[in-house]
């Protein structure tokens, strides 16, 4: 079982801005479009450790950008067991 | 990943229903095309005149009400709205506009591409550029606002209007018009269209089919998963045409299309453009109407008076030619997306 931790963002541009931020930070993370298990919307999210999820939403946070939502999802295999929404704690 | 196989599956589904809609008398290469139907039922509403091509198409219907009872059932439905609402009605004209000058909108496009319609491909590097575009405008900070949530009402108002349209459908008033000749007469019957329309409606909420952000994903973060709908849309409509004698390649004498390239080109460009902008291709923004996203609504009203202006002041291209003012209309608009693109630049982040 593997746990991956997601943000996403109220628009693209918000995404974008994260992507060009993170970068040249030590952070490993991946622009993926959201989960299907998390939104309907179309949008994209980015992908992170969940032992970094926090460094990453404050790090962003402090650069100013909005972000939407906190997400950890749990995976067996090819399937998503459990979504679990992660407190924002602003 | 399982997503991966479902949205295979699910463009591969929404080939076959095109297929099997041309099979029932809709027109060739048209049995999806948003554009095209937003354009009809725009002409059974009366609200253009031009005889050809008014029927209220069951399958912008279907669209609507299957993405949302499916969204009702995912708990998906959200009624939300405010976010630049007169320029999402501008871009739904836009989109329109280059819609009816290259005559498809992009899932049109691909279905001409796997009829063997090659002014379809000059239509498709059109409509890359025009994503193209619009993502330069995102890179540097394009964005119309956040949407607020709103009243269910404003949710419901999107599937209202597609059971009034029904209702009008099935009782047929003497208001309503119906091409006896063109391509308005050619339809499936009723049933098929409107079966046909939900049940994409339903596959193309669960996996987000969008012909734009198909490929803004693979530009923006080389991201390919909604592009595999897109291709298995494509090749199993190739197929279904090898099997019954039905591609035809060639530029000339194509069904519903023009060979005037440059045209097509900027056509789809629009297109592509002002999808962007607007954050969905036309089929994109049917679902998100049937999900309740008011902001997607007022684009499709704007596509509606984007068919009706482009039909009533004679801007739409025919199979015969691409009017100047069409072509003039064309070049306007790029220009009008410009403008918007650049209006809607917001520098409120303090990130660098």
């Amino acid at each position: 079982m593997t746990a991956n931790c997601y943000i996403t963002f109220p628009t693209t541009f918000f995404a974008i801005k994260a992507e060009s931020l993170l970068k040249n930070q030590p952070f490993v993370f991946k622009m993926v479009p959201v989960p299907r298990r998390i939104s309907s919307s179309c949008g994209t999210a980015l992908r992170c450790g969940c032992e970094e999820i926090t460094a990453v939403r404050e790090y962003l946070m402090h650069n100013g950008l909005e972000l939407e939502g906190l997400y950890r999802l749990e995976e067996i295999g090819l399937q998503v067991s459990s979504v679990e929404e992660l407190q924002f704690n602003e | 990943m399982r997503d991966r196989l479902f949205i295979i599956i699910a463009g591969g589904i929404v080939g076959l229903l095109a297929l099997i809609l041309v099979l029932f008398g809709n027109p060739a290469n048209m049995g999806f095309c948003i554009a095209c139907f937003i354009r009809d039922t725009a002409g059974g509403l009366g609200l253009h005149r031009s005889v050809v091509v008014q029927y209220l198409r069951p399958e912008i219907i279907g669209l609507v009400l299957g993405a949302f009872i499916i969204a009702l059932h995912g708990r998906e439905f959200k009624s939300t709205a405010g976010s630049s609402p007169v320029i999402r009605f501008i871009l739904g004209m836009l989109m329109m506009v280059g819609a009816l000058i290259f005559l498809g909108c992009p899932l049109r496009m691909i279905l001409r591409l796997a009829g063997g319609d090659w002014n379809a491909l000059v239509g498709l590097p059109g409509y890359v550029l025009g994503i193209w575009l619009g993502t330069q405008f995102l890179k540097r900070g394009y964005t119309l606002g956040r949407s607020q949530e709103q009243t269910p009402v404003n949710g419901f108002a999107g599937p209202f209007f597609a059971v009034v349209f029904l209702i009008l459908l099935v009782t047929a008033p003497a208001f309503i018009f119906f091409s006896a000749e063109g391509p308005g007469s050619m339809h499936a019957p009723l049933i098929i269209s409107l079966g046909a329309g939900l049940l994409v409606g339903v596959l193309a909420q669960r996996t987000r089919l969008c012909t734009m952000g198909a490929i803004r994903d693979l530009i923006l973060f080389k991201d390919y998963h909604l592009f595999l709908g897109l291709a298995a849309i494509f090749v199993v409509v190739l197929i279904g045409n090898l099997i019954t004698g039905k591609l035809i390649p060639g530029f000339e004498g194509q069904p519903v299309a023009h060979t005037e390239s440059l045209w097509n080109f900027l056509g789809m460009t629009v297109v592509g453009f002002a999808a962007v902008l607007a954050g969905g291709c036309p089929l994109r923004q049917l679902i998100l109407t049937g999900e309740g996203q008011g902001d997607a609504l007022i684009t499709v009203v704007g596509m509606f008076c984007g068919a009706a202006f482009m039909h009533n002041f004679g801007l739409a291209a025919s199979p015969a030619s691409v009017s100047p003012a069409g072509q003039a209309i064309v070049i306007i608009s790029l220009v009008l997306l410009f403008i918007i693109g650049t209006a809607n630049i917001r520098t409120r982040t303090k990130a660098k």
